[in-house]
């Protein structure tokens, strides 16, 4: 085991911590639509009956039957929910992965040192 | 997380990292602070518009009842004036308290890094005093 292999073990710990770290934020990123939604959703059944749902499409205004669009808002929510829920499991597993390359560099670091000190005793 | 840190004797570097830690805290703290404090200032202009809008003008009243509201993921829906106010205030006043809570916890967590960097200093001294004697 040369120095080499205990680099290349440490950059795929490394690159295991950025790729957890982007699935991490996508998740953030996901809740925070969620959320969006979930307001919007509120305001729809908040509103008054003679009230008007318009949707923003490009630069246009478009009027919007109010049934069709709490139908879209939930299912975009539904959408998002099952997104997290496998973002979720993938943090998971990733969380495990990392925690097991850890503990691999770690050996690995210990008998490269040791090796180390015995070369030069 | 409450991990038992000894002050006088817990390395100085554990103790530097962990400073440095709720340094980086206070600032992601401060960020989302002033972002949440401009989307607060979204929601008062939207508020004011509505206000101006049912002011009497010189002698001339505004004569609107209904405004088109953005609620958010591209939909808009149409509101009385009065509503329209409402929502609005509902969003300020929601907002605030999330400033508030995160005021509170920048105010407790930049204490702690004065204690820290007050700590670390005196922690410096004691070595430096400890490093003389020992020369002496």
């Amino acid at each position: 085991m040369s120095a080499a292999q205990l680099q290349a073990e440490m950059t795929a710990f490394q690159n295991l911590q950025k790729e957890f770290q982007k699935v991490v934020t996508s998740r953030a990123q996901l809740e925070s639509q969620l959320k969006e939604n979930e307001m919007v959703e509120k305001e729809f059944d908040l509103m008054k009956d003679d009230a008007t749902v318009y949707k923003l499409v490009g630069p246009v205004l478009v009027k919007q039957d109010r049934g069709e669009a709490q139908a879209n808002v939930k299912k975009r929510i539904e959408f998002i929910k099952n997104e997290i829920k496998r973002l979720e499991k993938q943090i998971k597993d990733m969380d495990e992965q990392q925690e097991k390359k850890r503990r691999e560099v770690l050996q690995l670091q210990q008998a490269f040192q040791q090796r180390q000190q015995q070369v030069q005793a | 997380m409450t991990t038992q840190i000894d002050p006088l004797t817990a390395p100085l570097e554990q103790l530097q990292a962990f400073r440095q830690q709720q340094a980086e805290d206070v600032e992601t703290i401060a960020s989302s602070y002033s972002q949440l404090k401009a989307v607060q200032s979204k929601y008062n202009e939207g508020f004011q518009s509505v206000q101006s809008l049912t002011k009497p003008n010189e002698g001339e009243l505004a004569n609107v009842d209904h405004v088109i509201v953005d609620v958010g993921t591209g939909y808009f829906v149409s509101k009385s004036v009065s509503d329209a106010k409402d929502y609005y205030k509902g969003k300020i006043d929601y907002i605030q308290k999330q400033l508030n809570g995160l005021q509170e916890t920048l105010t407790d967590r930049q204490k702690r890094v004065n204690d820290l960097t007050e700590l670390i200093n005196l922690r410096i001294n004691m070595d430096k005093q400890g490093a003389g004697k020992a020369a002496a």
